[in-house]
């Protein structure tokens, strides 16, 4: 019997400890897998999950309440960091309805082994759900598919190459970390996203012009989109785009094109100017103006192909301005943005704020 | 072995495998927890035989240059510490270790991927770098090897820019800085040339050829002279050339020769063409009066 007992023994000791060639050393979960675990097949299994997650942790992690299972999909762990012997950091990865996002975790070696003991508070936990809920990022026919999601990244973990500022009713995030709201912190945090990008380019020997992508729900006002590409021109962007879902609600995005002073003296030349009202949309270029009443999405779309064509034929532009309604919302402005796409045939679009 | 003793053995090994299928958190074991793994092999196994290591590295790497391996003389002076950072891209994992060396504590970086379902070394930092103390990893950024980073770049969209004019305050400091005034004698025209239309593309120009002087000569202004023929070939194509000057300045010459160039084209691109046209542009800058303080 004894020697039974000593067979078991040893296999017992080889299945948990795995693998090594010192049979006697017993492997402990690491952290890594305990946040993989957290967020993947424990996440929605409250026991399961809460034997991973410390006390205070079980009640701040409200993402897997607020989500439905088919609707969510465990990534990866993007990185986690070391802090001190007992503690490390870092991200982990998971889409929404196809669209990679990220919370920020810590853990904690505990007398139980590694145990989940933070994670992003709840606004930002709300805010991923409300970017793609009913009023979240708008939707837009003319939107070219994006690898990215809401963190900077693709669901491989690779950044992308814009870097994202979302905006909710609770927040700024720049490539999935909170920033205060202030003109000055959101500049310098997107100065950073785009630093890191070039020095990535750097590395990879790739061209880069710095880049930024803007995720607003529907709901933000009119000329927030504005506001904030301008802090992206002053944080070295060259590119923008606005973040939107495409029909079926994927990721997608909108480029839009950056309003960019002349030299004094230079001559302008023409650009349709685009200005968005209660009333419809008014476009002039010279003297030359089109009016376009409102439909029941706000624009009456069917009107604005033949109006752009006939100030096209008067003066070729070589782009549209657009002025939104500052009473107005983001969907309303995304609409537009996605009908002149459609109606002006590649022209680029630029936002200025009022 | 009597029958008794058999089935006993059976159900031992029955409860030890289900041991084995049901891992707790802190029991995860191969695949499923790589990480530890990676802990486990630099801990204990770096300094192993190559020969049976040889399934830790990706085919065509040779163990004994993985760089703990050559960084000390004995394993005694080699110790692991502890991992720094662990990342995954792209499938990949990418560890940066802390280890000591002698003492010293070095970070070696290296990357592991699946081959035939199991994790294995496939790339390295070729030098550890030195790091003071063992604490903290680097805050989180965006640093990847060259070989993850270029997929990053594929497929931007390009930057588009919509022209707008200047805002007031620009054009006023400009007007500080320009400090003379730019005039024409008169034009000369010569062949199918569009007289007013010309005259008045020109006149336009003023500022433009104003920050040009400003530009060549900063804050010292200098009055002059200079003479360009403005030539439109059959095709609509305009050539501005220099024909004399009394300001010796190839800034000037180059910054008004391109601001002609770029006033007539324009004015021949957004109406009819031009064409079998020449004329000549005399152009004077007088210094603006100081106002007295």
């Amino acid at each position: 019997m004894a020697r039974i007992s000593s067979i078991l023994f040893a296999f017992l000791v080889g299945c948990q400890g795995g693998g090594g060639t010192d049979g006697a050393s017993v492997r402990p979960a690491s952290a890594f897998a305990v946040a993989s675990q957290a967020f993947g097949a424990a996440f929605f299994d409250a026991e399961a999950r809460s034997a991973l997650i410390t006390g205070r942790a079980r009640e701040a992690f409200r993402l897997p309440g607020l989500i439905e299972a088919d609707r969510y999909r465990f990534l990866q762990v993007a990185e986690l960091r070391r802090l001190d012997d007992t503690r490390c950091e870092g991200e982990v990865a998971f889409a929404i309805d196809g669209w990679p996002a990220q919370l920020s975790v810590e853990l904690t070696r505990t007398a139980d082994g590694w145990r989940l003991s933070k994670v992003d508070d709840a606004a930002t936990q709300q805010a991923l759900v409300d970017v793609l809920g009913a009023r979240g990022l708008p939707r837009a026919r003319t939107a070219e598919p994006w690898p990215g999601g809401l963190a900077g990244r693709d669901a491989n973990g690779r950044p992308t190459s814009a870097a994202l500022v979302m905006v909710t009713a609770a927040g700024f995030w720049v490539d999935g970390r909170r920033v205060p709201d202030e003109p000055g912190a959101i500049r310098a945090a997107i100065a950073d996203a785009l630093s890191a990008r070039q020095q990535l380019a750097w590395v990879a020997h790739a061209t880069y012009k710095p880049h930024v992508a803007i995720a607003l729900t529907a709901d933000a006002p009119a000329t927030r989109h504005a506001e904030i590409a301008a802090l992206a021109v002053e944080a070295g962007a060259e590119a923008l785009m606005l973040v939107v879902r495409d029909p079926q609600g994927g990721p997608a995005f909108l480029p839009l094109a950056h309003a960019e002073p002349l030299p004094v003296g230079e001559r302008l030349p023409p650009v349709i100017d685009v200005q968005q009202t209660a009333a419809g949309v008014r476009l002039a270029v010279g003297e030359a103006v089109a009016e376009v009443p409102p439909g029941d999405d706000g624009l009456r779309i069917e009107s604005l192909r033949p109006a752009v064509a006939s100030l096209q034929s008067a003066e070729p532009a070589v782009g549209f301005l657009l002025h939104p309604d500052p009473a107005g919302n983001h969907a309303r402005v995304v609409a537009l943005l996605d009908a002149l796409r459609s109606a002006g045939a590649g022209l680029p679009v630029a936002a200025v704020v009022p | 072995m009597n029958r008794r003793v058999a089935s006993g053995f059976v159900l031992l090994g029955a409860l030890a495998l289900a041991a084995c299928k049901a891992p707790g958190p802190e029991a995860a074991s191969g695949p499923a927890d790589p990480v530890a793994d990676v802990q486990l092999w630099l801990a204990e196994q770096v300094f192993a035989d190559p020969a049976d290591m040889i399934m830790r590295f990706a085919p065509g790497l040779d163990p004994r240059e993985f760089p703990p391996r050559l960084m000390v003389d004995a394993p005694e002076q080699y110790r692991f510490v502890d991992l720094w950072r662990v990342r995954m891209v792209d499938g990949r994992l990418l560890v940066d270790a802390l280890m000591t060396f002698s003492g010293q504590p070095h970070v070696v970086s290296f990357h592991l991927e699946q081959v035939d379902e199991a994790w294995r070394v496939a790339s390295w930092s070729p030098a550890p770098v030195a790091v003071e103390g063992q604490g903290r990893a680097p805050p989180a950024g965006l640093d990847l090897p060259a070989t993850l980073a270029a997929a990053t770049f594929r497929g931007a969209p390009p930057a588009r820019v919509v022209p707008i004019a200047p805002s007031s305050e620009a054009a006023e400091e400009e007007d500080r800085r320009v400090a003379v005034r730019v005039g024409f004698q008169a034009f000369t025209f010569e062949g199918e040339c569009p007289q007013a239309r010309l005259t008045a593309a020109l006149r336009r120009a003023t500022r433009r050829l104003g920050s040009c002087h400003a530009d060549a000569f900063g804050s010292t202004p200098r009055a002059g002279r200079l003479t360009f023929a403005l030539e439109f070939d059959a095709s609509g194509n305009a050539l501005a050339v220099l024909r004399e000057t009394t300001l010796l300045a190839g800034a000037l010459t180059d910054c008004v020769g391109e601001a002609l160039h770029a006033v007539v084209t324009d004015s021949g691109r957004r109406r009819s063409p031009i064409s079998h046209c020449t004329v000549s542009v005399p152009i004077t800058f007088s210094p603006r009066k100081q106002a007295s303080p």
